[in-house]
This record gives structure tokens, sequence and C-alpha cells, in this order.
């Protein structure tokens, strides 16, 4: 049975300079001009960092989002930690459901943003929660991802420690289970491993057994700084994977490592991803990566969605120009082409950004209909859509037809 | 616009600290250490805080004799609270600063000072001389106990003048007998100190529980004082054996004053209650007495009526004129002389030429340096003593307090430096204070009436205590300023070991190096007096034969009119050159009567708790 | 670890050995002597001197007749028994008892001001790097600039003005009840409150713009956790290594402040001996302050180890890892 974890509904984030003021009502967001005039922004000091971005995932499967630097897709998902909500200085909008829980709490009329903030600070609490115990997350560098000055061993078990309703429900079925099997005297035997330090420690230690780290006793004590960088990644996927989260986000978890420790991490996750049924996000500039564990795909470029689809219908047919690109300039061993084909130019300034289809600057086959209004959605089979006026069909001519009168 | 609110808020803070720092000379609490009397030890006083307004005499009613206070008002909570210079040792034998707070209330002697010099009877019952003042008999009281209950006779007098005037007992301290001039007075006292004889020759003489004979060297008609002086207090014989060193804190401490201390947080306060022992407790007035110390702002803390009389800096003076306290004060004439002295140099030609010395002092308008430069809080010196100490020395007319530029002129060009030409630079030796109005002022005046060049070397003051005395061998010669202080109230406190002996400096080269050996570090006084005898310059050596002379008549009426000879001739040599007597003013709360705080004896006025009254 | 704290300590030893050699070198250099202050200064009290008699007396007792090198080798052989003799000036007193007497009130003075800046410091620090570029942030960097700037003992005249006479809380002279210690210790804590605020500011911004604060978010961690656990603890390391030396330096420095508030502390004596050239007493001094500062530089450098475990290797291993 396939459920929805996440559902992400036209997400839009942007981030922008903060206004002072002296008086009632501080820190005007620039962009509140937006809701008066819709679309016609004018200003160049926003960065539109998501635009329009949905999604849904359901469990136990792996999504890939690819795109370069700076395409947006980090900031998408730290939406979906919570790590980025509406502010002072940024504004969120779209729908973010995670089992059936709304995220977000946005509203449609940006004049509201302002109240958000309240509703946030209840929020938060709940948030809270979630994060770090349902929704975990794996970061990109793991030499920089760990307090250098702290055990490895207690921060693997901060998530567990940190959410302590959720321990105790754990201790008290545990607690349960032994008194089914042995009575009173075992409750009594394992009374110390009951305590919560004690219990989430066993806990760490066998998940530091399971990500492959050898002699867990010993390294448990260990700092960051005592272990090679393979071995930190997989630390720090043991911290993600504690609590057993319904939903894994791996923000480019390979990129930092070398490709033979590359291929372990990678199996790591795989397997643990088995054994839980685990949900994944996997954010990677990298396709091979991504070909090799992921159900489905989406392409983003500019902080807009290019293309997205099964992984299987996109290996074998890209339909946007720039997942072309992608796939053409993607090493694989065994290639037979003399030389990788790189894509021409450079991504565009997210504070200003071009009207009409953002990868036009630098699309091959590009038509003057691209420059001027961004291309729709075009459903090439069902799972696989595209953005872009190639595949739009007969919505070009019905375009062309309306411009010109 | 962060921008600009930056730059704007840096302007406004600039502009404050700016508003702030001009108006800082009106009460700008200085500490006590300038103008008035060497609050803190150790550094003589010589100039107070540039004033900022050089060209208003400011003080326009300043007495020349000190004020009778005004009647006191009712009210006051019997205590006196003030600061003296320190009472860093409470033995009155051993120099410091705390032998002043000894004789002042904490011991008492056989007589006791009152505030115009003389004196009266305190624990002796009576006190007789014979005709020619060199033999004086001392009969103690018979109630006189120590304030640990125990009985006071004249064996525990006997014992205190051994211990302080026999070198072996204090070895390695300084007795505070120095600071007297007894030691030239009673019989045999300085070949003692000389290690040339033994206690037993010296006039000091037990005769009986409670009498004591003084003989002495020289007839003195005013040996009563001497007696009232500081190195004169008993000390307790028990305790001293009992405890040593550790005699004098505040729990062993045993003493037949007035008042005894009752806690004293060292160099900070001193807390002196009253004695129930004293043989005359019934009289005294206040029932304590706190002392403090330190170079603290005393007009802040007389404000806040933390203490009642007050030493007030020169830099505060024109907040206190200003202020409601403005009829509270009380100015007192001090007999600190600032003078000028000669360098010890090579072929200086300030030795060979008398009439640059005259020269330099005739430039100098002691009256502009007085009322203006130190803003009436100086007299101008005609004599190298105190007027205060001797009637006479009003009389005296060789040195005039307005400069006489003409005259010094001449004389420059009759020595044969016409405008100081030929001279080349004269060096100015400073320590301590440092280059201030005072200086600078000096140095202007005779650089204009002369014409001589100056050379200003400015010191830390234990180096200038050296070099002062020191003989250059280098080509330096010239003068430096320096304050002194008479210890002892009578003319011939003035002439003790040779003070102001103009052979001292006027020697030729061989008795100058001399006497700079002998000055810094040697056998003081022996080689002193060897190398005086190298000196050729006739009023010199007249002086040096008068002086002896006075010498042997003693301290009496006769010796008063060679010493008032002996004035003149040293003056005329204008070897040290006096320039101005301290003045100092203090506050003293309406309450308190019978205050007398003329320091003229380094904040150690001649005035007893005994006899203040607080209310 | 321990064999590096010995080591420290051996360094120590030879350090006070050199200081106590420049010392009295320096001392035998410097012009002007003891006896000829006090003679200028008793002239200028009376006409008196002592005699010769009694000089030679002093300068027996005081060792002056023996030859330099003699005197230090004395000096140093008593020096390890902690026997430092009478001073000059207060010549019924042991040094000894004097600086028994006179370093607990300076230490106090300065540890108690160091207390007080990291008690008023730290917070600030914090909210600061909290709210940073917000409204309380530009304050607190501006009191802390104020009070880095703002001399003690200006400090000092400006807390004995209001609070002494305006208002009357606190006695303006005395000492040796805990009121007394109220104005010096503001006066003294105001330097180190500019410092440690700007510090902890610094060191937290930069702490919370690390990675592993992103991480410690996202695992669920609510505010007090993430800047307490995680944040504060690396940002207060750094911090030790400026409290140490200031720690030092301000034991030693309190000399204007004890003169404002005149109390009885190591650095007043110290100033006057040094003016007075009162050797005994500024050789022990010298000594003193030399093992302090050093000493308290060990004691830093120990504690940074304890808390930063990339110095604890670095320290004990060649290189660490």
């Amino acid at each position: 049975m396939a459920e929805t974890i996440l559902e992400v509904n036209d997400l839009h984030t942007w981030f922008g300079k903060k206004k002072y003021r002296f008086g009632k009502r501080k820190g005007e967001f620039k962009v509140y001009r937006f809701g008066k005039e819709k679309g016609q922004y004018k200003g160049g000091k926003v960065i539109r960092a998501v635009e329009g971005l949905s999604y849904t995932l359901n469990r136990g499967e792996a999504l890939a989002i690819v795109g370069e630097s700076g395409s947006g897709k980090s900031v998408g998902v730290s939406t979906v930690m919570g790590l980025t909500h509406s502010g002072p200085t940024t504004r969120v909008t779209g729908r973010v459901t995670f089992k059936g829980q709304d995220l977000l709490n946005t509203v449609s009329d940006p004049k509201e943003a302002g109240l958000f903030k309240k509703h946030a600070a209840i929020r938060e609490k709940e948030f809270r929660a979630i994060r770090g115990d349902q929704i975990s997350m794996i970061f990109q560098d793991p030499m920089s991802s760990l307090n250098p000055t702290m055990k490895i061993g207690r921060q693997i078990v901060e998530p567990l420690l940190w959410h302590k309703g959720k321990l105790r429900q754990e201790i008290q079925d545990e607690k349960k289970r032994l008194l089914n099997e042995g009575g009173k005297e075992a409750l009594k035997a394992h009374r110390k491993d009951l305590r919560m330090r004690n219990f989430a420690r066993a806990r760490g230690l066998k998940l530091l057994e399971e990500v492959g780290i050898p002699s867990p006793e010993t390294r448990f004590n260990n700092y960051p700084f005592e272990f090679s960088g393979g071995m930190r990644q997989r630390v720090m996927i043991a911290m993600a994977l504690i609590g057993d989260p319904d939903l894994l986000i791996a923000d480019e978890p390979t990129t930092a490592l070398d490709v033979t420790v590359q291929a372990q991490i990678l199996s790591i996750i795989q397997k643990m991803r088995k054994r839980k049924n685990t949900s994944i996000i996997l954010i990677t500039h990298d396709l091979a990566v991504a070909s090799s564990f992921c159900d489905r795909v989406i392409v983003m470029y500019a902080g807009r969605v290019m293309e997205e689809g099964s992984m299987a219908d996109f290996i074998r047919c890209p339909a946007h120009p720039y997942s072309q690109g992608l796939l053409n300039s993607t090493p694989i061993l065994g290639d037979e082409r003399a030389r990788l084909e790189a894509i021409q130019g450079q991504p565009p300034d997210p504070r200003n950004l071009p009207s009409g289809c953002p990868f036009s600057a630098r699309c091959t086959k590009c038509m003057e209909l691209c420059t001027r209004e961004a291309p729709p959605k075009t459903q090439l089979t069902p799972g696989h859509n595209v953005y872009c006026w190639l595949c739009a069909g007969e919505k070009v001519q019905e375009k062309e037809a309306d411009i010109n009168g | 616009m962060k921008k600009i609110l930056a730059i704007v808020l840096a302007l406004v803070l600039v502009l404050s600290l700016a508003a702030c720092g001009g108006s800082g000379d009106t009460g700008t609490p200085g500490g006590g250490n300038t103008g008035d009397t060497g609050d803190t030890g150790g550094n003589t006083p010589n100039t107070p805080n540039t004033p900022n307004t050089p060209n208003t005499p400011s003080t326009p009613d300043t007495p020349d004799t000190p004020d009778t206070p005004a009647e006191p008002v009712a009210g006051g909570d019997k205590t006196l609270k003030l600061y003296i210079a320190g009472f860093q040792i409470l033995d009155p034998q051993i120099w410091s600063w705390g032998t002043h707070a000894c004789r002042m209330g904490i011991f008492e002697g056989l007589t006791m000072m009152n505030t115009d010099f003389t004196t009266r009877l305190a624990q002796a019952e009576s006190l007789e001389h014979n005709d020619d003042y060199t033999v004086w008999t001392a009969k103690l009281r018979h109630d006189l106990k120590w304030s640990d209950g125990s009985a006071l006779d004249a064996n525990d007098y006997f014992y205190s003048f051994r211990r302080i005037m026999d070198p072996q007992y204090l070895a390695g301290k300084t007795p505070s007998i120095v600071n007297s001039d007894v030691a030239n007075i009673i019989l045999n006292l300085s070949a003692l100190q000389q290690g040339e004889c033994s206690f037993e020759d010296v006039g000091v003489k037990l005769i009986d529980d409670y009498t004591l004979e003084f003989t002495l060297a020289n007839p003195c008609d005013r040996f009563d004082y001497r007696l009232a002086e500081s190195w004169a207090l008993p000390v307790p014989q028990t305790v001293i054996e009992q405890y040593g060193d550790d005699w004098t804190t505040v729990e062993n401490i045993v003493c037949n004053g007035p008042f005894k201390p009752a806690s004293r947080e060292e160099n900070v306060h001193l807390g002196l209650v009253k004695n129930p022992e004293y043989w005359d407790a019934d009289n005294v007035k206040l029932e304590s007495v706190d002392i403090y110390a330190g170079s603290q702002d005393q007009y802040l803390a007389y404000q806040a009526g933390d203490i009642n009389v007050a030493t007030i800096a020169t830099g505060n003076l024109e907040a206190v004129l200003n202020s409601e306290y403005k009829d509270q004060l009380q100015y007192y004439d001090t007999s600190i002389l600032t003078y000028i002295g000669m360098i010890m140099g090579k072929d200086s030609p300030l030795v060979e030429h008398p009439e640059i010395r005259e020269a330099i002092s005739l430039s100098i308008d002691r009256e502009v340096l007085c009322e203006q430069v130190m803003m009436g809080m100086r007299t101008p010196a005609t004599t190298l003593l105190f007027p205060g100490f001797a009637s006479w020395a009003k009389d005296i007319d060789v040195i005039d307090t307005k400069a006489n530029v003409t005259r010094a002129r001449e004389l420059m060009a009759q020595a044969g430096f016409p405008d100081g030409k030929g001279l080349g630079k004269m060096t100015f030796f400073i320590g301590g204070g440092g280059t201030d109005a005072f200086t600078l002022a000096l140095a202007q005046m005779i650089t204009e009436g002369t014409g001589i060049e100056i050379d200003m070397v400015n010191m830390e003051y234990a180096a200038f205590t050296t070099e002062r005395d020191t003989y250059h061998s280098d080509g330096t010669w010239g003068i430096w300023t320096d304050s002194w202080n008479c210890g002892v109230p009578f003319p011939s406190g003035a002439f003790v070991n040779y003070q102001f002996d103009p052979r001292e400096r006027v020697l030729p080269n061989e008795g100058l190096e001399k006497m700079g050996t002998a000055l810094t570090g040697g056998r003081a006084n022996a080689d002193k007096l060897a190398a005086m005898a190298f000196c050729t310059d006739e009023a010199a050596l007249a002086y040096g034969e008068k002086l002896e002379q006075a010498y042997a008549l003693g301290a009496t009426p006769e010796a008063e009119a060679l010493y008032k000879e002996l004035e003149e001739m040293r003056l005329e040599t204008y070897v040290s050159i006096p320039l101005c007597f301290a003045r100092t003013a203090k506050l003293v709360a309406p309450t308190i009567a019978n205050f007398n705080g003329n320091p003229t004896l380094l904040d150690a006025a001649p005035f007893n708790f005994k006899d203040t009254s607080n209310g | 670890m321990f064999k590096y704290f010995l080591k420290r300590l051996g360094y120590i030893v030879l350090a006070v050995f050199i200081i106590s050699a420049l010392t009295f070198g320096l001392l035998q250099l410097a012009p002007g002597n003891y006896l000829d202050t006090q003679r200028i200064l008793q002239q200028s009290y009376s006409s008196a001197t002592m005699s010769d008699q009694m000089r030679a007396e002093w300068e027996k007792f005081y060792g002056m007749d023996k030859p330099a090198l003699q005197r230090y080798a004395d000096f140093l052989i008593n020096a390890v028994q902690l026997k430092f003799g009478p001073s000059y000036q207060y010549s019924n007193q042991r040094i000894e008892d004097i600086i028994a007497r006179t370093l607990p009130i300076s230490a106090r003075l300065a540890f108690s001001a160091i207390l007080v800046a990291l008690v008023i410091g730290i917070p600030l620090g914090i909210i600061a790097a909290i709210r940073q570029n917000k409204i309380l942030d530009r304050v607190v960097v501006l009191i802390s600039m104020i009070g880095s700037s703002v001399p003690a003992y200006v400090m000092a005249i400006a807390c004995t003005y209001f609070l002494g006479l305006k208002l009357k809380w606190l006695p303006t002279i005395g000492w040796g009840e805990p009121k007394h210690y109220i104005m010096p210790i503001i006066a003294l804590s105001l330097g180190p409150i500019g410092t440690v605020t700007k510090y902890t500011r610094g060191t937290l911004v930069e702490t919370l713009n690390q990675e592993y604060i992103r991480v410690a978010r996202a695992k669920g961690g609510d505010f007090i956790r993430v800047t307490f656990k995680h944040a504060l603890r690396n940002s207060l390391i750094p911090l030790i290594t400026v409290v140490g030396p200031m720690l030092a330096s301000l034991t030693v420095g309190t000399v204007f402040v004890e003169n404002m508030y005149a109390i009885p502390g190591l650095g007043q004596y110290y100033a006057s001996a040094a003016v007075n050239r009162d050797y005994p007493l500024v050789m022990a001094t010298t000594l003193i302050f030399a093992i302090m500062v050093m000493g308290m530089n060990l004691l830093v450098d120990m504690v940074h180890a304890f808390l930063d475990p990339r110095v604890r290797v670095s320290l004990t291993t060649k290189g660490g890892k």
C-alpha cells in the first residue's frame, strides 16, 4: 500500500532584506508588495530560491532531487525540516504536509504573513517533536557537521534524548516485553538498562554496529577528529537513523567523500532503508549516484522544476534539454565517448531571474517564446512531467496565437 | 541608512566626550599630594596642578596668620575624622608618619605642645631648670597608668630614653630622634650616637621612681619643648620585651595617652577610642578619633560627611569657594619652604661668581609666583627661616619679594657675562613634582632677568635625591629646587647640622668632590666637615666661624642675636635662595572647636586630640 | 598530561630564577637608593640626619656591606624558604607578613572583578550574539566598547562621586567591610566586562554559524539545548585563553584603583616600594607577581586542555592525530 508520507505543493521560498523601522512594526519585508502587484515585482533584492516546487513521496520511496549548485534543492528540503520558515527576511508559501500534518501553516494572502510568526511559535514545539525523530537529515560535510569537542556517542544519542516522549514509550514497550518473557526477575535484572541514558546508549551502540563501525564500545567515546571522513559520515547516518525516522533527507551525503567510500555509504543507507522501510529524499548533483539508488527523480534549475518522473523513464527518455545535458555530462564507466559534453554557461543570478524559462539563456534549443513566458507542465506519461515549451505541443500554438492576436 | 546612523552616533560620542573634558579642572579630585603637606609619605611636596585661570588671583581674603576659628555651633558627634600623612609604624621611637599620630593622642610625654609652640605640663608634675638652663629636672605625677592598668613611673621613661638614644637597640631602624635637634643639646648624646661612649655618660639620669634629671651640653631655654616631641614619648617595657616587633598591633599595644588604638587597617584607617586609664580622662572631650591615610579626594569625603576635617588641594579650591562650605575654610601658613640650591659641578660659574647667584635671586618675582602662578597658595619667602618661628625674621632685608631686573642685569655684566652671553646653558634639576607651572615660571623669570639659557632636567624623585648631591665632573652646573621644613620651631632649628651652610656648596672642585661622596652614601657627618674644610670663600668662612659661636651658646636668647646675623650672612651669599612658603586650606566642620590645623610640622600640627572637641 | 604539567612547572621555576636575577641586577643599576631618599626626606622634615654610627648599623643590618653577588645568593637562599626579611620602609614588619596580608586583598579584588566580568559579560555576549545585528546587539556592543575604553580610575572617581556623594549608598572612604569592596570592584571590572562581552559575542556568532549547530537544530534541538550545550561550550573555550592573562594582569594592575580607594593591597605597596627604593619589598613582590602570572597561564592552559579534546591531544602526543 503506497501511503503518502510527504506532500509538497507549490512551495515558494524567497529571501529578502530586512527593513528596519523603529516604532510599531518591525522588519517589514520588502516583497510585501507582491501581494498587491501580482507577479510584477520590479526590485532586484529578493532571492527567489524555490519557485513552485511540488512533489509527493510515498513510504519506502526514494526520491532524488538533482540540480546544479544554487538550484534550490537544499533550500527546498530545509523547509521540510523546518529550518527555513517565514520570518522577517524569509517568505515561504505553499503547502507542505507530512503524514497528514501541515508543516507550514501558510496563508495565501501575504498580508497575513505577519501573523504567521505567532502561529509558527505554537507550532515550533510540535515541529521539534517531529524534527529529528520522524524526519531526519544527513548533511554534506561530515567534518564540520559534528561538534568537535563532544564525544560522538553523545551526539548520536541526542536525538533520542531530545525526544523524551518517544523514548519513554519505547522503554515502556521494552519493559512490557521483558515482563512477558522473563517476569519480574528479568525486569529487575535489566533495571539499569532501562534507564533513559543507558537505554539510549545501548541503542547508539547498536546503530554504530549497524553502520559498520568496528569496536563500537571504544568508538562510542571517541571524538570526531579521531575518525576518517567515511567513518564520520557513517556516524552521521547513525545519528540520523537512531530514532527510526519515517523520512530521511540526505543532502549530498557523498559529495565530500571519495568514490569507494561513496559506495559504502550508499549501501548503508540502502540497507537501513530496506530494513525499516524509510522514505528517502536524496539530494545530489551526481546523476550516477541518484540513478543507482532512487525510484523517482526531480530535476531543478534556478529554483524551478524542469522535469520529474520515475528514474527508469528519466534515464531512458529525458525530455528536457537540461536533463539531456546532465545525462550527457555524467561520466559513466565503460562509456566510449571521448569527451564529456558540458552545458555551456552559468546558472543565473537568483536575484535577477529572467522572465520566461530560467534555462533559456543556456538552452541550445531555445525559442523566442521561451524567453517570454514560463513553460507549463506537460505530462508525457503518467508520473513523468516536463516543463518545456518544446514538449508542450499544441499549447505552443495556442500561446502564439494569443500573442499574435 | 545604517552608515549615516553610525556616523551620527560617532559624532555625538566625540562631542560629548569633548564637552566633559573641557571643564575638568574645577573639582578635579587630584588627591592631596599637591601644595599641601606631603600626605603621601615619600614625596616632598612641590607644586600643585596647573591652574586654569592664571591671571586672576582667586583667593581674595587670605590672612597671613592662622584664622581664629569661628565659634563652634551646637551639635557634633564627639568624633574627629581626618586624614594625616600616614601611620605606618605606631612605635613613637621609630621614624614614620605614625610618630605624629602617637604624639597627638596615643602617647603622652613629660610636657605637651600648645598651638603657639609654648608647652604645658603633661605627665610631669613639675619641670625645673637651673639658672643657666643646663640642668633640667622633671618630677612625674603619681597617678600615671598605662592603658592596661599597670603603673607608669620614671623607670619607664628611663627605659624609653635608653632605647631611642643608644643605637644598638633600634639597629636597622631609623629612630625618630633624628627629627629633633636634641642630639646636639643633651650632653654626650651625639657621641653616643657615633658610638664613642656609652649610655651612662649621657646627660639623662634616673634620680628616683618619679624624678628624672637632664644635663645639657649647651644651655637651652626651651628644653621643655624638646621634651614634648615624639622622641621623648615613653614606651611600655614589658610589652616590648614580650612581643618584640609586634608590640604595636591593636591587640598588643599599650599606651599612656588620652586615646588608644581600637582598630587598624594598615595604610587605610586607624581608629582611636578614649583611654579610661588616662590620668586626665575627665577632660578629654572627644569619644573617638578616626584617622585615615591615603591620597583620596578629601573634599568629596568631607561633603559626604565621612570626615569632618579636610585638606583642600589647590585644584578643588575654586570649587569650595563657590560652594556652601566657603565659610568653613581655614587657611594656614606653613613653614614648608621651597628654595633653590646649587648643583655641585666642576668649575661651576656659580661658585666663582657670586654676582650670578645674586642676579638669579633678583630676577625672580616672588609675588607674582605666589599670587598668580600658585593662585595664592604660597607666600613669598624672604628668609630661609620661617617668620613664625622667629620674631626678628621680618626685619631681615636681604631679599625682596619683587624682582629687580635692572640690578640683575647689572650684576651679570659685572660678572663678565652681560645678558648671559658666554655662560652656556645652565642645568635645572627638577625632581618628583615634574615640570609644571611653578618651575616653568621660575625658569622663565630667571632667563628673562639674567639672560641665562636654562636646560630643565626632570627626574624621578629617588634619582633626584642622588643627583642633586652628587659631584658632576662632566661640566653640568646650575640649580635645583626642593622643599624643606623646619622640624624645630625655633631659630636654632634652622641651623642644625649645617643646614643651608654655604660651605657645603661654595667649594673648589676638590672640595665638591669630597662633599659629593660625603653626602651620598658615605659617612655623612664626619666627611662633610672634612669636605667643608676645603672652603676658601671668605663670606662662607665667616659664616662658619659665627656658626660655631652660636652652637657654643646653645639655645639661649644670646644665641638668638647671633642667629639673626647668621641668617643675614647666609642669605647674602645666595647659595640657598628662598622662594616661598606653602599655605594650606582646610575645611573644618562648624561643630568642631579648638582645632588647629597648622601643618607647620608636616601635618603633625602642634595640636593634640585632647584639646579638640566636637559637640 | 601529567608529564606536561610537570614540564611546565619546571619552566616556571627556571623563569622565576631568571627573573629574580634580572630584577636584582636592574635594581642595583637604578639610580637612587633608600638611604638617600630618606636623608632628603628627613632633611625636608628637619635638619637632622642619621649619625654615622646609626647608618653603619643600618647597613650592617640589611647586609649592604656585602658584595652584590653574595647578597643575591643570600637573598635566593632565604627566598626559597619564603623568608624575605624586613622591608626598609616598614622596618617592624617582615616582608612575608606584608605579602601574606596584602596579597589576598589584591587577589580577592582581581578575582571578584573577573567573576563579575564573567557573570555579566557572558550573558550579555550571548544576548548580543543571538540577537545579532538587532538593536539589542548594538546596545550591548556599545556598552562593551565604553567599558573597555573608560579607564579604571576615571570610573573609580565617577563611582565615588555618584554612589558615594550624591546617592550616599556607599562610604567614600574606609576599608574592611564588604561594602567597601563594591566600588573598587565596579571600577576594576568595567574593562574586563567589555572584553568578555565582545569576545563571547564574537566567538558565539562564529560558532553559531558552524554547520554542526544546524545539525543540532535538525536533530530537534530547542534553543536552550542548541545554544548552551553545543554552541556555548565551544565558544567559551577560546574565552578562557583570554580570561587567564586578564586575571594575572588585573592582580598586578590594581595599583590605580588601590590608590584611589586607599586599599591596602599589594599593588600599592609595590608602587611605593619602587618609588622609595625599598629593595627587599620590590624584589619579593616582583617574584610573587611573576609566579602568579605564570601560574595563571599554566592553570589556563590546563583548563583549556581539559575542556577541548583537540588541545589535549596536541599537547600530549607529538602533533596529535
